[in-house]
């Protein structure tokens, strides 16, 4: 063998087999944009139980040559791909999501006041207004339906939509959505100082009567009975959520219960992360849909706040024992961010004015009324 | 001024940014042709079938399949194809009304001149569905070709057309013995996109109040339930009466929980050290001898789950 054509090996050893010659431009930003979202979730503590396995899902999917999100020559699915055609594709992980968020949900604020439902219903206003507005900006029907759903602010309610309507368009809607829910401290506040008064935000709200066991083991049965009934397409997502639930409040099955709290949905917590993160490849993602998606889910956010404080607000036209208009921005879903922050914003108002527990009836309407837009949607496409 | 305390004019303020907002960003998004992909584009399989041809596809919008049946009446109708938007001139139409892309019909006359009645039926048509034709002989281009709607069963629609050979409808122009048909059931998109916002906003709030009614009628029952579990009951007087006079049922009041648990300790703590056999000889009067073995069944099984391993309750534990 000449030295020729040992140079000539390496070369081709160097082109073919590293990656170092492939990496172009948009892999790099794309790289950039990973650590920009593992600097917000591991210095910033911004959602880092999502943003950590998204981050480093877009970091290792812009590696030239990796095999993560293709497939293999007998076209069995690479390693994260396999992740996301089983976890995501098949709508399996969103849906384990919500088990385990049921298992975690006490419904006691709910089922205590169920009046906060309508600002839960209210608060999906963003939802349908951002639809709209992607429309008008040239988002076909699908895919105005799965970025409106951001405004829910229900991570695995956008996952589970997204996948099923605009698969493309996954890695920039998830990633708006939690995002968006880490900032929900950052983004209610000023929008529920303008909308209420000083008086409003002082009302107090009479304490929660007490909910037995027997009201709470109940309530999943009562509301999958009504819930799947009116919005059959809502099944998965709301049937996992009251499973999840009625394990929870009927005390002989805590094992099952524990671990769909906790080791389930870690476990599914980290492949959902990756496979999201994955769907972020420079060549798929560096278009100008994403930034419009990130801006319009925004929007959805402030426009979804503003239709829980205005609900609550007529709301209070028809009751005679007010309710205080902060905890309208808990119907946002996030849970329980956005009810922190109706509490916190309430307690500013007056230090003695405890909200949370009123807010959590929202914040729990919220999930319940995203979930049943998302299954108003995907009852649209059938 | 009733509504003063509501404050106006930061909501207007609110609503204005986020209506300029939008529309600017839609704008700058159409500028910038973030809708010039099709990526929808309806892509039909054609078959024959006993009455004329099927096409099957996923119309724009939907995630499910439809079919589409097409037939002719005075002639014979060849294969039907589909065509693509970029093939005509785009003047006057929106692709997104065509929800199920364009088609090419072509029906052979028994003689030329002649005329021929071509359909459409399909479930997925709606009486708001229009049948548009393109001709790059006429203008407009695209006409409403003014077929006519009929209804067949709960959901089947058939859309019908007259072409005359030749004619404004017949897309090559000429008198040939062939009918020339390119065009496509037309819904409006924006209609539909805005109607169903409206109805599935507003079915939130009916979901949600139902659950809400639901809730508050259930919440009743519960409490109702409680409180009657609560209230005060009669209890029976269990020693035998003395010979000869009716003694009056006694009220008793419900003991508090914490009461109860404290005289279930005393009594535990009493009598963990004696045999079980002492309840029976522990009675207080002079029972039948069916009383006692029935009161020292239960005060055995009582027994047993004062002395039960708590750990060994604990859920799953059972299964094992």
């Amino acid at each position: 063998m000449s030295w020729d054509q040992v140079f000539e090996l390496i070369i081709s050893i160097l082109t073919t087999q590293t990656g170092m010659p492939n990496l172009v431009f948009k892999q790099v930003v794309m790289m950039a944009v990973a650590f920009f979202f593992l600097y917000l979730a591991v210095a910033k503590n911004y959602e880092p139980l999502l943003l950590v396995p998204i981050g480093f899902g877009i970091f290792l999917v812009n590696f030239p040559l990796a095999p993560l999100m293709g497939y293999t020559e007998s076209g069995h699915p690479e390693l994260i791909r396999a992740f996301y055609k089983y976890g995501v594709e098949w709508e399996i992980i969103p849906c384990v999501i919500f088990l385990g968020l049921g298992a975690m949900t006490d419904f006691g604020p709910l089922i205590a006041n169920p009046k906060t439902l309508i600002i839960g219903a209210g608060a999906q206003l963003g939802v349908f207004i951002t639809y709209l507005g992607t429309l008008l900006a040239g988002f076909t029907l699908k895919e105005a339906a799965s970025v409106g759903i951001i405004g829910g602010a229900d991570g695995p309610t956008t996952i589970y939509l997204t996948a099923k309507l605009a698969p493309h368009l996954l890695g920039a809607n998830a990633l708006a959505a939690y995002s968006y829910m880490a900032m929900v401290p950052l983004i209610q506040p000023p929008i529920m100082r303008l909308l209420t008064t000083p008086e409003q935000r002082r009302i107090k709200m009479r304490q929660l009567r007490p909910v037995s066991a027997r009201e709470k083991l109940f309530f999943p049965l009562i509301a999958s009975v009504l819930i799947i009934l009116l919005i059959p397409a809502v099944a998965p997502l709301m049937g996992m959520f009251m499973f999840g639930n009625f394990m929870r409040e009927c005390g002989v099955v805590r094992r099952l219960s524990d671990t769909a709290q906790n080791a389930l949905m870690n476990i599914v917590t980290i492949f959902l992360g990756l496979s999201v993160g994955a769907t972020m490849q420079a060549e798929a993602f560096l278009s100008l849909k994403p930034l419009l998606i990130f801006t319009f889910g925004l929007l959805d956010f402030i426009v979804c706040t503003f239709g829980g404080i205005l609900t609550a607000h007529i709301m209070n036209f028809f009751l005679t024992e007010k309710v205080n208009p902060l905890i309208g921005s808990a119907g946002v879903s996030a849970v329980p961010m956005a009810a922190r922050v109706s509490h916190s914003e309430g307690l500013k108002a007056d230090p003695n004015n405890w909200l949370m527990m009123h807010a959590m009836g929202p914040n729990l309407a919220g999930v319940i009324g995203s979930a049943a837009a998302a299954g108003m949607f995907i009852a649209m496409f059938q | 001024m009733r509504l003063r305390w509501i404050r106006i004019n930061a909501i207007g303020r609110c609503l204005l940014w986020a209506t300029a907002t939008f529309v600017a960003l839609a704008g700058g998004a159409l500028a910038m042709g973030v809708s010039g992909q099709d990526l929808e584009k309806p892509a039909p399989a054609f078959s024959a079938e006993t009455d004329g041809w099927a096409a099957e596809l996923i119309p724009r919008g939907r995630s499910t399949q439809v079919r589409i049946f097409f037939d002719a009446d005075g002639g014979t109708l060849a294969e039907p194809s589909t065509r693509d938007f970029s093939d005509t001139s785009r003047e006057g139409v929106d692709s997104k009304n065509f929800k199920t892309g364009l088609f090419w019909l072509q029906a052979t006359l028994p003689e030329p001149g002649g005329r021929v009645k071509l359909m459409m039926r399909s479930d997925f048509f709606t009486s708001g569905t229009r049948w548009y034709v393109f001709n790059p002989t006429t203008m407009p281009l695209w006409q409403d070709a003014g077929a006519d709607s009929r209804a067949q069963g709960p959901t089947l629609r058939t859309l019908s057309l007259t072409v005359v050979d030749g004619g404004p409808l017949d897309s090559d122009g000429r008198i040939d013995g062939r009918v020339t048909v390119i065009g496509g059931p037309r819904d409006s998109f924006w209609g539909y996109a805005i109607g169903t916002l409206f109805i599935r906003f507003f079915g939130i709030f009916i979901v949600l109040g139902i659950l809400m009614s639901g809730m508050f009628a259930s919440g009743w029952i519960f409490r109702w339930i409680e409180a009657r579990r609560a209230r005060p009951r009669k209890v029976e007087k269990t020693g035998p009466p003395e010979p000869g006079k009716d003694v009056p049922a006694t009220e008793v009041s419900v003991p508090a929980p914490e009461l109860a648990a404290a005289v279930a300790l005393a009594l535990h703590l009493n009598l963990a050290t004696r045999s079980t056999a002492s309840f029976a000889t522990s009675c207080p009067w002079d029972a039948s001898a069916w009383a006692s073995a029935g009161r020292q069944g239960m005060m055995v099984a009582r027994d047993r789950l004062f002395r039960r391993n708590p750990d060994a309750s604990s859920n799953g534990d059972r299964h094992r």
